[in-house]
């Protein structure tokens, strides 16, 4: 029985019915199936746009009530920003020719939406769980290119699954004592033991430390517009996640700051220029999650625009390197060089989206990170706010400074090798995001109109004081830079993170799982044929002598009158052609007596 | 294969380049000049005590970038380097 309200067009519809189609579409030799794959997300972007708060989308399936369709504002929020950053996606994604690629990233997307606008842990989950796995083929349709990516999405593929039943585990336990399955806001005072499994579920996805390795360890070997994807949805969907269950959670505030600095701390030691966009993710997503943590108006605002601006300019920074990765074939610092004066506009695509990460006035992180460290401080959370401000200074040394430079500029060798030219679709989804940044930068009050919670335009970014305290921080970390930029000359080599104990627990519990069993199998199977096949075979002599001589004698003998005909017959099948051919003249002449004696 | 066309340095870049001396000026100038701007403009309210001494956040950022590049990349990154292909 369903019960569904037309007054909202779900985009998740829109972007599933896009995958059928292309599917579909991929047995027919057309080539006009990619003008389909703006479709979804301008439909999604009207949809957003034009829909009213409130709850749609009911719908009882066996027994439970499940709702598809809970609009508020956190969640239209959200929506907006992966509805425009999908649109910029597959404008990025556009020259692919890999129909399966599309495929996966229209059911990915579509799985955000379904999250976001989720009313209960049931349908999130399904979402959840559909989004893991679209997100994994996404890393493994690179492993032709490169072989990493199928060890990367396994890996991947194991941590998300471990988080997807915390999660459910966390889902069923509640739903045993409450007795329902909404997804609302848990005040940390009342907070059980299956609220917190529901949150370290959630916490995979946002690559909380300790979990966090996944995310520099696939997002680096996923395709160009793969990770462009990846960088936007999976962890901004756990932020949302968070942001409505876990607002005011002290720990959070704690593992957000802790992500904060592991990400620039990594990042400032990596070579490959994924990877560190990677750890910047993670980091960006740290000050996001200590919003949440912090938990008052301003900082879940904070969160709010902080991830609204992270998804666009995070996005840029994927598609620039991704753009890099594309011309030069290789994404690693060491082997990078002086392309500014090749790939200028790449380059200026880059810088822009650096900037805006770095939280550089006239850009789009300016007014959304000062906003949240802003909060942690008027909440006299001064601690909370100073680590916030050291993550500021790791991110423009590493992603805002060291990348660029090593790739684009100087410091050592130029890349003097031959580059692929990069096709128009990539340029235009990245002066689209870089438009976007700029914009968002200049007036706030175009992001900040979404905001969700109360207060939003109270906060004033614009000021002198912030500005020129933006600019003293930034501007002496760039001289920093300038001292030791010879220190962070990237080299070849792979930073060990968690990733290594997730690969040597995983073989130790394989070791330990398979080596006794093994043994214990090994034993069974000789008692099981020593012990367990001869007692079984005596059983069944006794058994079938009682049922021959007890229970079919006492009836009528059919069973064994039946078993020897078949006996005689099965004798008579001898499989060669001369005995059946000798049996049919027989039976024929036989026949032809009998009729000769009869008539 | 793939279509190799090799790509133009361009000149607009080319020329800031060979101004990398001057530029370097440059930035110290404005370096200094926010320094400078410091001693006028201060927090209206400010968030921790040494917020009001006039190049704090100065110090604050120069030092820390230093510190974060010495330290990770000269004393944790040798620790916790593996070659590349370690996990393949």
């Amino acid at each position: 029985m369903t019960d569904i309200l037309p007054a909202f067009f779900h985009p998740t519809i829109a972007f599933f019915g896009l995958a059928l189609a292309l599917l579909i579409l991929s047995r027919a030799n057309v080539s006009w199936w990619r003008w389909l794959l703006p479709l979804a997300p301008v439909l999604a972007i009207i949809a957003v746009f034009s829909a009213v708060p409130g709850e749609y989308l009911h719908l009882r399936y066996l027994g439970l009530d499940l709702t598809l369709g809970r609009l508020d504002g956190l969640a239209l929020l959200f929506a907006n920003v992966f509805a425009i950053q999908a649109l910029i996606g597959f404008i990025y994604a556009f020259h692919l020719k890999e129909i399966r690629h599309h495929v996966a990233a229209t059911v990915y997307v579509g799985g955000a939406f379904g999250c976001v606008f989720a009313g209960d842990y049931l349908t999130l989950f399904i979402f959840w769980e559909i989004m893991s796995v679209a997100s994994t083929l996404l890393i493994w349709f690179n492993s032709r290119e490169n072989p990493r990516a199928v060890g990367a999405g396994i890996r991947y593929f194991v941590i998300h699954t471990i988080g997807g039943l915390l999660m459910l585990a966390g889902i069923l336990l509640r739903y045993q004592v409450v007795g329902d399955f909404t997804f609302t806001g848990i005040i940390p005072a009342d907070a059980q033991y299956y609220d917190w499994l529901i949150m370290l579920g959630f916490g995979v996805n946002a690559a909380f430390v300790i979990a966090h390795a996944w995310l520099p360890d696939a997002y680096p070997e996923a395709t160009i517009p793969g990770a462009v994807f990846m960088s936007a949805f999976t962890t901004k969907t756990a932020v949302y996640v968070l942001a409505r269950g876990f607002a005011g959670w002290e720990f959070l505030a704690w593992m957000g700051i802790a992500m904060a600095l592991w990400g620039v701390f990594y990042a400032t030691m990596e070579n490959n220029a994924r990877r560190i966009l990677s750890y910047h993710i993670m980091s960006q997503v740290g000050y996001m999650v200590a919003g949440i943590g912090i938990g008052t108006a301003m900082t879940l605002n904070g969160t709010c625009a902080h991830a609204y601006a992270h998804i666009l300019y995070k996005g840029l920074l994927f598609m620039s390197v991704g753009a890099v990765l594309y011309a030069a074939g290789t994404a690693k610092l060491n082997e990078l060089g002086g392309l500014a004066g090749r790939l200028p506009l790449v380059m200026l695509a880059y810088v822009v989206a650096g900037l805006s990460i770095s939280g550089m006035p006239v850009f789009n992180g300016f007014v959304s990170k000062t906003m949240t460290i802003a909060g942690a401080f008027n909440d006299h959370q001064v601690l909370l706010g100073m680590l916030m401000e050291v993550a500021a200074v790791g991110t423009f040394l590493s992603v805002g400074l060291k990348l660029p430079y090593f790739a684009f500029w100087g410091g050592k060798p130029t890349y003097d090798k031959s580059l692929k030219p990069i096709p128009v679709n990539m340029y235009i989804a990245m002066g689209a995001a870089a438009v976007l940044c700029i914009a968002q930068g200049l007036y706030p009050d175009l992001l900040y109109r979404f905001l969700p919670y109360p207060g939003a335009h109270d906060f004033h970014p614009w000021s002198s004081w912030k500005v020129l305290m933006t600019l003293l921080l930034l501007g002496f970390t760039g001289l920093g830079f300038l001292v030791m930029r010879g220190v962070l000359k990237p080299h070849a080599q792979r930073n060990l993170d968690f990733e290594t104990l997730y690969i040597y627990l995983g073989r130790s519990f394989l070791a330990l799982v398979s080596r006794p069993l093994a043994k214990i199998d090994a034993i069974w199977s000789e008692v099981y044929e020593r012990v367990g096949l001869v007692g079984l075979l005596f059983l069944g002599r006794i058994t079938s002598w009682f049922d021959r001589m007890g229970i079919d004698f006492v009836l009528d003998n059919s069973a064994q009158g039946a078993r020897d005909t078949g006996g005689i017959l099965t004798a008579a099948q001898t499989g060669r052609l001369q005995d059946y051919l000798v049996l049919a003249i027989v039976l024929a002449s036989g026949f032809a007596l009998l009729v000769w004696y009869l008539f | 294969m793939q279509d190799q066309t090799p790509l133009e340095e361009n000149k607009l870049i080319k020329t800031l380049r060979s101004l990398s001396g001057q530029l370097k000026l440059l930035f110290f100038a404005v370096l200094a000049a926010l320094v400078a701007l410091n001693f006028f403009i201060g927090p209206y309210s400010p968030h921790v005590a040494w917020e009001v001494y006039p190049g704090f956040w100065a110090g604050f950022g120069f030092v820390l970038a230093v510190a974060m590049a010495f330290v990770m990349k000269r004393i944790v990154a040798p620790l916790i380097g593996a070659p590349e292909d370690i996990h393949d």
